[in-house]
């Protein structure tokens, strides 16, 4: 049984582990799992997380989880935390995001272990499960026996060793009897040690009394534990007798917690033996712990008013390390209410039913729907405080008739104001949105020009601004960022990688730049081939991102028969791509009847090529070779994913003029008529097969096509270009190496 | 089969003689040290009486990076796996994305694991479309299904959706037996006579789980075929 003497914040946080069911995990993709590079975070601020508490809020998201934004919320309101509290809160999202264990409940077993067989010597080491089912046939678990219980096991075998010697038969037979208790923690029967016997000294029948108890309280017959517990208080030469109330409360909480509803006398009696511990100068030791329970006893019996409650001790100007242990049960509170409503997620209607301004704000900031923009808006002007200026300016669009007032009063708004970054980025947004570039620049010039800002939320402002670039060398500029971590997302929670094993990720862990997805999606749909030309020879750009640009408009000019324009990318491919230039170039330069052939061939030869500038760590696998998760050669543009991410103000570029835009969307437009790789080159190589049939190139080209429908991107004409190029290669070059190596068509 | 995963789920409302439930049992975090942590089920699970249980048990790769430097013991690892085969289970399903240097583990721990449950007790595995279509690592694995999971396919979404469309099927003939959807994507073609196991992004519902095994009687003319054993 495990007794007190952890750390309050620990002890309540273990505490509602077991007692509250939390949300779901989120449902995870299954794998396999492929590195990105993460440029700005969405389930949480910048790390390291504890920034944020000391007044680095950057750009909130409504994406993070509601303990942020609580953190931002008082902080913009003019609430502090202290060095206590900022540790706590540090402590609390590194426990939730798994960068830290909740409790090291493993290790205490093995240490009791490990002391147990000083005793009995090593072998045949019993198997502890920590957990339980909260009912038979449910297939729910809990946590049952926790650290303290190993804990305290192992200080107390080794003060009884030290009073008897490790080979007094009082000592093993306590080690047997501990043995019957944490058996219990698992069994299915209960495994109950017996009494001892009237001679046995006073000292080993009170350890057995605790023992006895402790195990009926993990068999889960709480009654019995809570009427040994208070015997074990009543017995006043037990070393056991301070805790006896406060642990036959205990058994009442979790015969409560665990029979759900129905359970109101429990709580009630648990809530008495509170009081008497409370009430109890001698358990002065145990008030702090059995205040917490009777939190936690609130948080099960009265939801909606300690959620009231608590909203009101988190919004105390001063917080200190308590802070931490408020925001879970806070938290955990919100997070039912949501799981039972309809929606599921926060709603205008749901921040409206919010019975606290706390609640109110955090709902109302996530909901996506017009009610909680017109929400919003309304408490805003109602209110005029800034942050409900921040909710609502981040919601409204270009129309919205509270527009130019939100505008008024982000720029009346004191930088020095925590909310002043996201309500002056949004401000930037809506500017833009409004078509006013020059106004939006000057904000986000304003916001960029901060030394402070975390670097997920200069690289989402580079974005804005590159929106509302007045030249090419600002797009050129702002389009290129550092991304601030690598992860492989296996457990979901957007944390980086250590990537320092792997060469071709390690340079976008250690700063090399790159490109977001607003940014290949400007340069493959908002450019023309002659401006992404330019930009592949701007030498303000980092080399490796002017290749991405050059292979893809060469690929581009490629498909769509701009030989101008192919000749220029091959030029810029000489500086920036060496390896692709040569290739490349020999194709480029192919006579005008054969250049079709010539640059399909090439790119058959290169699966990572493609006429999609491409962001984040782009294909980890060379150019000429094959990638082993299929990312070969590319889609058609409908399904290459080339859209704006959400936040994205996808508003004509400035400097961009109408003819050049005409273009663009001329070129997209023919670029979307194309079917997938594999179809349009098996296709064109096809055709130059049947006209060209001794060109030396043909049986390769054609072993080639077939390859690209089995390894890339295919679509519905992709099987009988398969089969096409197969027959050729078969029927005309039988004995080719190529036809040898060709089995198959696709 | 609806796949119930580690969240409430209240699937009281299905008819037991024609659905079953895999419902996520345990999950086990490898770390890189070849030590794994158990994390048991937290959420209620509700089924009706007579329902036809498969406990799947999730192994996961806990190590950053993402490769682990030491591999725990098969046979331990089965073991841990192996304590969810109680009374009411008819199966036990493994889902691990093992990667190419953990498939020896893998291998071995189906091995240790089909020895050590009851002889009537199935054991299933999930199965990476990539494996499903040539990898021949499945062939020679104990187990009496491999469920191709055919959503959040990634870069073999399109080489999975054609060749299912034009009437072929999965290399592995352990992979013919069975096939994972998700309600939130498009469905492919799916070759008949084949348990569909279902997973839903959200909680099931009584209404989401009504309408999603219509939906699969729809077009697959039964309702996933009821699940005598997992075999």
């Amino acid at each position: 049984m495990e007794r007190l003497g952890r750390p309050r914040v620990r002890v309540l946080v273990l505490i509602v582990a077991l007692a509250a069911a939390l949300g779901g995990a989120p449902a995870r993709a299954c794998g396999p799992y492929l590195p990105e590079a993460v440029f700005t975070y969405d389930l949480h601020p910048d790390l390291p997380l504890v920034d944020l508490a000391a007044g680095k809020l950057g750009l909130l998201q409504p994406t993070w989880a509601r303990s942020y934004l609580y953190v931002a919320y008082h902080q913009i309101g003019g609430g502090v935390f202290d060095g206590e509290a900022r540790r706590a809160l540090d402590g609390m999202w590194n426990v939730r995001l798994g960068r830290a264990p909740s409790s090291d409940v493993r290790g205490a077993v093995d240490r009791w272990l490990a002391t147990r067989a000083t005793v009995v010597g090593p072998d045949d080491p019993p198997v502890i499960d920590t957990t339980r089912e909260t009912a038979p046939g449910s297939y729910q678990y809990f946590d049952n026996c926790l650290e303290d219980a190993f804990t305290t096991a192992t200080r107390t075998l080794a003060a009884r060793v030290a009073d008897a010697g490790r080979d007094a038969a009082a000592v093993r037979e306590w080690v047997a009897a501990q043995d019957q208790v944490f058996a219990s923690c698992n069994a299915a029967s209960p495994s109950i040690p017996a009494p001892l016997a009237e001679t046995a000294s006073n000292a080993a029948r009170a350890d057995r009394a605790y023992q006895i108890a402790a195990a009926e309280f993990y068999a889960g017959r709480f009654e019995e534990a809570a009427a040994g517990f208070r015997a074990i208080a009543a017995d006043t030469g037990s070393p056991w007798a301070p805790y006896g109330t406060y642990l036959a409360a205990r058994a009442l909480i979790r015969r409560a917690s665990l029979a759900g509803a129905g359970s109101g006398d429990a709580a009630a009696a648990a809530t008495s033996a509170l009081d008497a511990v409370l009430a109890d100068d001698r358990a002065g030791a145990l008030h702090a712990s059995a205040r917490d329970l009777r939190e936690l006893v609130r948080l099960r019996t009265e939801p909606e008013a300690q959620t009231r409650a608590l909203a009101a001790v988190l919004l105390a100007p001063a917080q200190d390390a308590a802070v931490a242990p408020h925001l879970v049960d806070y938290t955990v509170l919100l997070d039912r209410r949501l799981e039972a409503s309809p929606e599921g997620r926060p709603t205008g209607a749901g921040a409206v039913a919010a019975r606290d301004a706390l609640s109110d704000w955090l709902f109302t900031f996530q909901a996506a729907d017009d009610k909680a923009r017109e929400h919003a808006v309304h408490t805003w002007e109602e209110t005029r405080a800034p942050i409900w200026l921040l909710a609502a300016i981040a919601k409204v669009a270009a129309a919205d008739r509270a527009g130019p007032a939100l505008l008024e009063a982000a720029t009346a708004l004191d930088a020095t104001n925590p909310a002043w970054p996201t309500v002056t980025a949004h401000a930037g947004r809506l500017a833009l949105a409004r078509g006013d570039h020059a106004a939006a620049r000057a904000r986000l010039d304003a916001l960029l020009a901060r030394a402070d800002l975390p670097p997920g939320t200069v690289n989402r402002l580079r974005g804005l601004r590159m929106a509302a670039a007045e030249t090419r060398a600002e797009l050129a500029r702002f389009a290129v960022r550092v991304p601030i971590a690598v992860t492989y997302d296996i457990d979901g929670n957007e944390l980086p990688d250590d990537v320092t094993d792997n060469p071709a990720l390690r340079p976008f862990a250690a700063g090399r730049p790159s490109f977001d997805r607003d940014a290949t999606y400007v340069l493959n749909r908002r450019l023309p081939l002659a401006t992404l030309a330019a930009l592949a020879g701007d030498e303000s750009v980092d080399a490796s991102l002017r290749g991405r640009i050059a292979a893809a408009g060469w690929v581009r000019a490629a498909l769509l028969g701009d030989d101008a324009t192919l000749r220029d990318f091959a030029a810029r491919l000489a500086t920036v791509e060496p390896a692709l230039a040569a290739p490349l170039g020999e194709a480029t330069k192919a006579a005008a009847a054969e250049r079709r052939f010539a640059t399909s061939l090439v790119l058959l030869r290169h699966p990572g090529l493609g006429p999609f500038v491409r962001s984040g760590i782009a294909r980890t696998a060379v150019p000429d070779a094959l990638d082993h998760y299929r990312d070969n050669w590319w889609c058609g543009a409908a399904d290459a994913g080339i859209t704006p991410p959400d936040w994205y103000p996808d508003v004509p570029l400035a400097f961009v003029a109408h003819a050049e835009r005409a273009r663009a969307d001329d070129e997209w437009a023919r670029l979307a008529k194309l079917p997938s790789a594999a179809t349009v080159l098996a296709a064109r190589v096809v055709a130059y097969a049947r006209a060209h049939p001794q060109d030396r190139r043909v049986p390769e080209a054609l072993h080639l096509a077939v390859r690209a429908t089995r390894f890339g991107c295919t679509d519905a004409g992709s099987s009988a270009q398969s089969k096409a190029a197969f027959q050729l290669l078969h029927r005309g070059y039988p004995q080719s190496e190529w036809a040898k190596r060709t089995k198959y068509y696709f | 089969m609806l796949w119930a995963w580690e969240r409430p789920e209240h699937l009281e409302s299905i008819d037991p003689a024609t659905t079953g439930v895999a419902f996520l049992a345990r999950t086990i975090r490898l770390a890189a040290d070849g030590s794994f942590v158990v994390v048991p089920r937290r959420q209620p699970l509700a089924v009706p009486p007579g329902t036809h249980l498969v406990a799947v048990v999730r192994i996961e790769s806990a190590a950053r990076p993402a490769v682990l430097a030491k591999l725990p013991a098969a046979r331990a690892l089965a073991g841990a796996i192996a304590v969810v085969a109680r009374a009411g289970i008819a199966g036990v399903q493994v889902d691990f994305d093992a990667r190419r240097s953990e498939r020896d583990l893998y291998r071995e721990v189906l091995r240790a694991l089909r020895e050590t449950l009851p002889p009537a007790t199935g054991l299933s595995m999930t199965a990476l479309a990539s494996w499903a279509l040539g990898d021949a690592w499945l062939d020679d694995l104990p187990v009496d299904e491999a469920v191709p999971m055919l959503f959040r396919m990634g870069a073999d979404a399109d080489v999975v959706r054609r060749r299912l469309a034009a009437g072929g099927d999965f290399a592995a003939a352990r992979a013919r037996r069975s096939i994972g959807l998700a309600l939130d994507e498009a469905r492919p073609v799916v070759p008949p006579g084949r348990r569909i196991y279902l997973f839903s992004a959200r909680p099931w519902s009584a209404g989401r789980a009504a309408a999603a095994l219509a939906e699969v009687r729809r077009w697959n003319g039964s309702a996933g075929h009821a699940c005598a054993s997992s075999s």
